[in-house]
């Protein structure tokens, strides 16, 4: 067999993971496609301007904000830790435990937890409140930015740490001031798929927080909310506000790290 | 002065030394050995970066075996350099001088000598990605040179620079070394010139 031949015989590789490439592709677009067809911008705008609505939009983008925020604060020092220590495999296996849970019981487990004591004392101001939309968006984005983090933490060898250790740097200065800049893209990546991630939670929050118009409705409840009175049209503009929110960040992200 | 007693350190699978060693303050010593012959890692602990097996290390008189390395005020430059990529030059030349609260304004004199001798003067807005192979040592190399330790460690600080540029180095090193009354431990493949001591180091012996 000639070069030629055997370069050719060699492209239907290149053929199939195109070919697999291109109709998941196409099945995306056509799903977002779809609810896009089925609302007009008018809709959209008719949606935005209620004044229920406006209200779960700003608890959606205050919440998942803060939460990934806070979830930053706690991520890279869990990440950095299990990076570090290659014996924690029970730790591992506790931290992937919210991405096996379905949404349904990371939201019980939380209810459940604040019904028990000492955190008992604490679930008046939480449970079916503000504050559980917060408590389960930090646990969801810690959940998603910690692997991130924890990748981007491997591919860094340390060394930049060590030399600002040997350059006068305590441990805690060192991982401040080098390792955390050191990660910014991971850092970037994590808190948008974080953010991203917690604008769309509906499963727990519906559990601990409800779905209370005007207090704890966030756009996933509304979405839920216009589907049980049977008005489509404002659930399927309310999924396109939240696709184009997370679409944003996701190019956001891109244009960050280019 | 740097003195090792009975110093065992390790390497790859191997224990390595004893080592009894003393360095005179001041004194330029030229380590060189074959490659995996364990003079990395000697550095490696004796800046802190790495346990030794057993045995003591004496800097300026003091016991610091089991002090943390920004207690042991070492200037080390590492084969790799190890620069800090999200940083300018300019911000990484003064990353130590900035840790230890020297003064802006004496900052910026050290910075001057150092950037006009190693001519690094033309990329100090630029980040390490943008530079050669041998900018970034003699960034590396800068960055502890403006910190004026009075304790060098260069694991083959200039293997990167063309001859020319190797010689400026080398010379200035010696010179800035002899002015301060700088100790100086330096691995390198080249042949020795101008030092107190040559030491081959083979499998820890």
């Amino acid at each position: 067999m000639n070069k030629h031949s055997r370069l050719s015989s060699d492209r239907w590789f290149g053929h199939l993971t195109g070919g697999f490439a291109i109709s998941y592709l196409v099945l995306l677009t056509a799903m977002v496609a779809a609810l896009a067809g089925h609302t007009t911008p008018s809709s959209i705008w008719s949606v935005l301007s209620r004044p229920e609505v406006l209200a779960s939009l700003r608890l959606t983008l205050l919440a998942s904000t803060v939460a990934t925020a806070a979830a930053l604060v706690v991520a890279m020092p869990v990440a950095a830790w299990v990076t570090r220590h290659r014996r924690a495999g029970l730790v591992d296996t506790i931290l992937d435990l919210p991405h096996v849970m379905p949404p349904l019981v990371l939201g019980l487990s939380l209810l459940v937890l604040l019904q028990m004591p000492p955190f008992r004392a604490l679930a008046p101001w939480i449970v079916y409140q503000v504050p559980s939309v917060f408590l389960v968006q930090f646990v969801v984005a810690v959940s998603h930015a910690v692997p991130i983090l924890r990748a981007s933490l491997a591919r860094d060898s340390g060394r930049a740490e060590q030399m600002a250790m040997v350059m006068g740097c305590t441990v805690a200065s060192a991982f401040v001031r080098v390792t955390v800049p050191e990660n910014r893209d991971g850092l970037i990546q994590a808190a948008t798929m974080a953010w991203a991630r917690c604008v769309g939670t509906f499963g727990p929050i519906l559990v601990l927080a409800g779905a209370t118009r005007n207090k704890t409705e966030v756009l996933s409840t509304t979405i839920y909310l216009e589907l049980t009175i049977g008005d489509l049209s404002s659930a399927v503009a309310t999924s396109v506000v939240l696709i184009l929110l997370s679409g944003l960040s996701l190019a956001t992200l891109r244009l960050t790290l280019r | 002065m740097i003195q090792w007693v009975d110093w065992r350190w390790i390497a790859g699978q191997h224990v390595l030394g004893p080592w009894h060693r003393l360095v005179e303050t001041g004194q330029h010593v030229w380590l060189r050995g074959p490659t995996g012959s364990g003079k990395t890692s000697l550095l490696e602990t004796m800046v802190g970066l790495r346990q030794p097996s057993s045995g003591q290390l004496r800097l300026r008189g003091v016991d610091v075996t089991y002090l943390a390395p920004r207690h042991r005020r070492i200037g080390y430059v590492p084969q790799d350099g190890v620069l800090f990529s999200k940083r300018t030059v300019e911000q990484n030349l003064l990353f130590g001088v900035a840790t230890h609260g020297i003064p802006t304004q004496q900052q910026q004199h050290r910075l001057s000598i150092i950037t006009e001798a190693l001519e690094l003067s033309s990329c100090l807005s630029r980040r390490p990605s943008e530079l050669s192979g041998g900018e970034k040592q003699r960034v590396a190399l800068g960055r502890i040179l403006v910190m004026e330790p009075d304790i060098l460690i260069l694991d083959e600080p200039t293997t990167a620079q063309d001859q020319i540029m190797r010689d400026r180095v080398n010379q200035f090193l010696a010179s800035f070394a002899r002015e301060r009354g700088v100790t100086v431990l330096h691995v390198s493949h080249d042949e020795p010139r101008d030092v107190d001591l040559v030491w081959t180091i083979d499998e820890g012996i």
